[in-house]
């Protein structure tokens, strides 16, 4: 991956999203088992699950998981490792998982962007998260049989925040 | 030893669980809270040797549960397993009591290294 935001008004081109793309690939391996890979650009279903986390500080913004519901509940049967033969989980448990994930992956953003003060709770939408606000940076992950959109979003403060000029891989 | 685990997420209770087995700690009786506001009230009534709190959590959030157990005379010995590591947040949690902060996502190894000397 290459570096994707430039912050201003720090003035240099940041690795941010070559730090997201780590962090990625940390919660990934610890939470499904796997190493991920870029995968192509992805356009957000209407009938994907989006989990959105927002952080507050000098920047202000969100991160947002989303995926298919299919690929929502191997998060959740992987995360509790339930054998090939063992029953969906409920509902309730598939929607904790993505929130989870959006969770822990806020968390890990909110360490890298200037200023980040406080991490909300995760909540669950449908289809693309519905932010006021821009769409600064994203991730396309896929693993096997699976894809996911992770995206970065700018919400606010007027005196430090992040651009963008590509996204993804 | 008896270890009470505060999260709000049921799949993030079941994920420590399992890591505290697959860092070596078995045989270990665990207790579920869904929150900080819960977790303080099983402190009371379960006498947990060990807290492990995520930060992060409705009604009472991790920090503040510390901070309403040490204020209440509690010693328990106390680590977070959170997704926020700043520095900051290391340092407001040494400040207020915690012995460790495990960041998520972890591995059995940042388990063994932060609850060997609490749990031998």
């Amino acid at each position: 991956m290459s570096a994707a935001l430039a912050v201003t008004p720090l003035g240099t081109d940041s690795r941010l999203m070559d730090d997201v793309w780590n962090v990625v690939e940390a919660v990934w391996e610890s939470l499904l088992g796997v190493w991920p890979a870029p995968a192509e650009p992805l356009h957000v279903g209407e009938d994907w699950w989006s989990a959105v986390v927002t952080v507050d500080g000098d920047w202000r913004g969100a991160v947002s998981f989303s995926c298919s519901f299919r690929t929502a509940q191997h998060v959740s049967r992987t995360m509790l490792d339930l054998a090939g033969d063992e029953p969906d989980p409920d509902v309730e448990d598939v929607e904790d998982a993505v929130r989870e994930v959006v969770n822990v992956l806020g968390g890990n953003v909110k360490a890298l962007v200037p200023g980040g003060r406080s991490l909300g709770l995760p909540v669950l939408e449908c289809g693309r998260p519905a932010l006021d606000g821009d769409l600064v940076g994203e991730v396309h992950v896929g693993w096997p049989g699976h894809v996911a959109h992770v995206g970065i979003w700018h919400t606010g403060s007027p005196s430090l925040h992040l651009s963008t000029t590509t996204s993804s891989k | 030893m008896k270890i009470l685990i505060a999260d709000d997420s049921r799949v993030m209770r079941q994920i420590v669980v399992r890591t505290l087995r697959q860092s070596g700690f078995h045989g270990h009786d665990v207790v579920e809270a869904v929150d900080g506001a819960d977790a303080l009230a099983k402190v009371g009534s379960e006498t947990p040797d060990l807290v492990l709190s995520d930060w992060n959590m409705p009604n009472l959030t991790g920090i503040e549960f510390l901070r309403a157990l040490r204020a209440g005379g509690s010693q328990v010995p106390f680590g977070f397993v959170t997704s926020e590591g700043s520095d900051d947040m290391r340092q407001v949690a040494e400040n207020a009591g915690a012995l460790f902060v495990i960041v998520k996502p972890f591995t059995p190894e940042a388990f063994q290294d932060a609850l060997t000397p609490v749990l031998g």
